[in-house]
């Protein structure tokens, strides 16, 4: 009687299909954790778009996440994100090295940020949830960083990061808020979204250098 | 990993398959298109399946981070899953109260059932409204601790001993919650009739 009540029908192929690119992502990493590969390239290129942070980084390579026991940072080639004593998280990416999208998830989701990480992908909500102002601030500082306040965060949503190779040995990286049970993801990377909008970008177009107004 | 398929429908694991995906990262893509089906089903009865489109992949994450601390000694796969799971259902108890108000809150006879004149439909219909209302009451009404218990028996159709390895607990725990959730919610339908044909409630 109550599984009668309660049931709902079946998973949809999709919500399959995500739920296994998003383990793929994750598994994709593991072999690296252990052999620790190292290969660097190209620079970084940040700069600030409207609203919004593209975290310009360049070619790829292998990822080690480890965060050294007693402190509260985890570093990789790609990234390093820190967990302030206040709740908040400071995400700086590294130059000359392509972000892996399940290391950089797992980590955020480790230290209580939830978020959806994706390659050659940008997920989004429309309407996209308040309060991102309180959620994410920067990117400040070379290589660009930004720090973020999960505890603002409003229930239901997390960050997306849409990760976009650009050009040859550099990527763009957008971050916003989206609706959790609410969003669509696309392979283009959107355009800068009005001011005020709730999108940080670092490193739109060729030829940037510092992120504007840092 | 690989997982048979039986018992009711659900996976049952390859007794050699643990060890296998512990060892091996990629093999543990099975253990997913094996029991990713069970999982949402569970998590969508206790949270609806908006929520459970997340949380079910996130329960194989979770799995995935933590495969070397599973321990085939204490349990299957599948329960070890389910445990994760109820764990993440556990983060979400107001939606979970929400869900079950809105299932009490069955849409109001229409005028067309009503103009048709087939009083016993429309008896049996208001009667199962009656009866579905009392059961989510009587769910939002249990502690956490027994209702996991009872939805891992009434939706994920785990017995004593696969409850216990995915909350775990001890078996004679898994009992007491057990039989303390099934006296509230025969109270809360004041009757015993239907519910007597369910293994769970007998």
């Amino acid at each position: 009687m109550i599984a009668d009540l309660l049931t709902e029908p079946p998973a949809s192929g999709a919500a399959f299909t995500r739920g296994r690119a998003r383990l793929t992502a994750v598994m994709s990493t593991a072999p690296a954790r252990r052999r620790h590969h190292r290969r660097l390239a190209a620079g970084i290129f940040a700069a600030t778009a409207v609203a919004g942070v593209v975290l310009g980084v360049g070619m790829s390579g292998g990822f080690s996440s480890a965060r050294p026991s007693g402190t509260s940072t985890i570093r990789t080639l790609a990234f390093t994100l820190t967990k302030h004593a206040n709740g908040t998280a400071t995400l700086t990416i590294s130059p000359r090295v392509l972000l892996q999208p399940g290391t950089l998830q797992n980590d955020l989701r480790q230290d209580g940020i939830p978020a959806l990480v994706t390659k050659d992908s940008f997920c989004s909500s429309d309407p996209i949830p308040a309060g991102f102002a309180r959620v994410l601030s920067g990117p400040a500082g070379t290589p660009p960083s930004v720090t973020i306040n999960p505890a603002a965060m409003p229930a239901g949503t997390e960050l997306s990061f849409g990760i976009f190779p650009y050009s040859p040995g550099s990527t763009d990286t957008e971050i916003e808020l989206i609706d959790t049970y609410s969003h669509t993801c696309t392979t283009a990377l959107p355009a800068p979204p009005p001011s005020g909008q709730g999108v940080i970008m670092i490193g739109r177009g060729a030829g940037m250098g510092e992120p504007a107004g840092s | 990993m690989s997982a048979a398929v039986s018992r009711g429908g659900r996976p049952v694991d390859d007794e050699a398959g643990p060890a296998d995906f512990r060892g091996d990262p990629e093999g543990f893509a099975s253990v997913y298109d094996a029991y990713f089906k069970q999982i949402h089903g569970y998590v969508a009865a206790r949270l609806g399946p908006a929520a459970a489109d997340d949380l079910a992949a996130e329960t194989f994450l979770v799995a995935f981070r933590k495969r070397a601390a599973f321990d085939p000694v204490r349990g299957q796969v599948g329960p070890w899953l389910f445990g994760i799971a109820t764990n993440l259902v556990a983060r979400h108890r107001r939606d979970e109260a929400r869900r079950y108000a809105a299932l009490s809150r069955m849409p109001p006879l229409s005028r067309h059932d009503q103009d048709t004149g087939d009083e016993d439909r429309i008896l049996a219909r208001v009667s199962a409204q009656r009866q579905a209302g009392r059961l989510t009451a009587a769910l939002r009404g249990l502690a956490d601790r027994d209702r996991d218990v009872l939805l891992l028996a009434a939706v994920a159709q785990l017995g004593y001993q696969e409850i216990a390895a995915a909350l775990d607990i001890p078996a004679g725990t898994v009992a007491s919650r057990l039989s303390r959730a099934r006296a509230k919610v025969r109270e809360a339908l004041g009757t015993q009739g239907e519910m007597e044909d369910t293994p769970w409630m007998s």
